[in-house]
């Protein structure tokens, strides 16, 4: 009996062994899990488990993406004060008439994109001056006020004394604008000139209106202005 | 001693479990993130910007040849007129104030600016020039500003002596030679027509009917009545559409049959008609260059040294129609 005992004793010395070990030294079993863990990940073999199918409801899975519309110029008027005596101010113009109205070229920027996420508004503006009006453009641009604003944005100047009669680059438009899917922002640049002013004191009404009438100006035709809008979307985290 | 020594083994087994399953998320998880957005871009359409359509008569506090209309404001309503007239009599000279340039004689003229119709049937307009009815120096001259040929002095017509006469000759319906034979001075002899005489916008220059005698007695006549009148008048006399058009103003040259020289009237040519030969031919009104003094002009007749500029007007003058007075 007692060497019946004995011999048994080994296996059941072995299992015990293991099993203190399991249980006074876990981290080196975790170790041993990570290691046999990675080994299996990497290791040829099958994933395979039966499976069974049945038909559910449909689901439509979309893409999305950032998309940007523009419209077209709208022309507008603002008014700067009342006419002096001696100037009328022709029944529906909308260009500019010196310190009595302002001209406006409105663009209205959407966000169409389908992802549904927020854009930042940027943009370049390009433009170039007519070459029929040279001279008036000479007697005109010193005068001439421009600017540009977005929407809830103040206005900032647009320089104008660079503008020749190749379209280019003129200034570029980097504002905190943000357009919400499916919202717009309004693009506004403003033209002006002023009643008086400038040294000797000059009649610019009345000088403005001969070099247009004198240098082939045909009215509202100084130069021409078009943006390059740029929507570049907001991180959600932001 | 058996189920105490298996609830600890349970205890121990868990950080192991644990730290499997960490690991596992480990590999699983991506390496990296991406930074990449979304941009989108549009090019507008090209906008035209430029000056408006408006008009503007030139700014009288840029010249003092300019003057609105509406500015005259001495009412001689009392007078020859049955009408509520205004009225501004204003010397003009060949001088350094009113730009001469002292060398060479100039023409009258008088330019109309105007921007659009302003209906009033009462309105009535008429320009003209007189030269000094006679030699008299000291003829009475009371002023309203000025007292100097400059452009901005303007002479009392409501002051008996020459404000009153030149008033009354210019409410009259006709310049008239008047006298048998033709002897004598006349109104034909100082009289200058401007806007008068049947002139209008499209006829600026046009001249009255040739003066003439018939059986000794004159049939010289100028109709000076204002031309146009009521709701046509200022589209009759001055560019409505100046917008359109660089011609935005009207010139209205100065004519007379009095026989000038270009060294003056001399006395034989101060009639109109004379024994019956009349000057059938207007002339320009010309100013001479002058250094005279203000005394020596009041105290000629010669019209190529003073003319007395006779604006009037009936009714409710447009606040846009503005004269030049222009010695070109």
């Amino acid at each position: 009996m007692h060497q019946l005992t004995r011999r048994a004793a080994p296996e059941a010395g072995w299992a015990a062994r293991v099993a203190r070990l399991f249980s006074r030294q876990p981290y080196v079993v975790a170790a041993g899990a990570l290691l046999v863990g990675m080994l299996v990940i990497n290791a040829p073999g099958t994933y395979a488990l039966w499976n069974d199918t049945q038909a559910g409801s449909p689901v439509t899975i979309q893409t999305g993406n950032l998309a940007v519309t523009i419209s077209a110029p709208v022309v507008g008027a603002v008014a700067m004060a009342a006419a002096p005596a001696g100037v009328v101010v022709r029944a529906g113009s909308l260009g500019m008439v010196p310190g009595v109205q302002a001209e406006t070229l409105t663009y209205t920027v959407t966000n169409t994109g389908t992802a549904g996420v927020p854009a930042k508004l940027s943009f370049v503006t390009h433009g170039h001056r007519d070459a029929a009006a040279s001279a008036a453009w000479t007697a005109i641009q010193p005068r001439l006020t421009a600017t540009v604003s977005a929407t809830g944005t103040g206005a900032v100047a647009l320089p104008t004394a660079g503008i020749t009669t190749t379209d280019a680059p003129i200034a570029t438009f980097t504002s905190a604008v943000i357009i919400q899917p499916g919202a717009t922002a309004n693009i506004v640049f403003t033209f002006s000139l002023p009643a008086s002013g400038g040294t000797p004191a000059t009649d610019w009404p009345r000088l403005l209106q001969q070099y247009r009438a004198g240098n082939g100006v045909s009215v509202g035709s100084l130069l021409q202005l078009h943006p390059v809008v740029t929507l570049t979307q907001v991180p959600r985290h932001v | 001693m058996t189920p105490v020594m298996t609830t600890g083994r349970r205890h121990h087994r868990l950080p192991v479990i644990l730290a499997a399953l960490f690991t596992a998320l480990l590999m699983v998880m991506p390496a990296s993130t991406t930074g990449a957005y979304w941009t989108a871009n549009v090019t507008g359409a090209a906008g035209t910007a430029g000056p408006g359509a408006w008009c503007a008569t030139p700014d009288p506090s840029t010249s003092s040849r300019l003057i609105r209309l509406s500015s005259i404001t001495t009412d001689v309503s009392g007078a020859l007129g049955p009408f509520n007239r205004k009225m501004a009599i204003i010397p003009v000279a060949n001088n350094t104030a009113w730009g001469g340039n002292g060398t060479t004689a100039r023409s009258l003229s008088v330019r109309l600016y105007n921007c659009q119709e302003a209906p009033d049937p009462a309105l009535g307009l008429r320009v003209m020039s007189w030269s000094n009815p006679s030699g008299s120096a000291a003829l009475n001259r009371t002023w309203i500003t000025g007292g100097t040929v400059t452009p901005t002095s303007r002479l009392n017509p409501n002051v008996a002596g020459l404000g009153t006469q030149l008033r009354d000759k210019s409410q009259l319906a006709e310049a008239r030679q008047g006298t048998l034979l033709g002897l004598g001075y006349s109104d034909l002899t100082q009289f200058s027509w401007i806007i008068a005489a049947h002139r209008t916008r499209a006829t600026a220059a046009v001249q009255p009917a040739n003066c003439g005698m018939l059986l000794g007695i004159s049939g010289c006549s100028v109709p000076i009545a204002a031309v146009g009148g009521g709701e046509n008048l200022v589209k009759d006399l001055a560019d409505v559409t100046p917008w359109d058009t660089p011609g935005e103003f009207i010139t209205y040259p100065a004519a007379t049959y009095a026989r000038q020289t270009t060294t003056g009237w001399a006395a034989s040519d101060l009639n109109g008609c004379v024994l019956g030969t009349c000057n059938a031919v207007p002339a320009a009104t010309r100013l001479n260059a002058t250094a005279a003094t203000d005394t020596t002009l009041y105290g000629s007749v010669d019209g190529n040294q003073l003319q007395w500029l006779v604006i009037q007007y009936t009714g409710t003058a447009p606040t846009d129609l503005v004269l030049e007075v222009v010695l070109g």
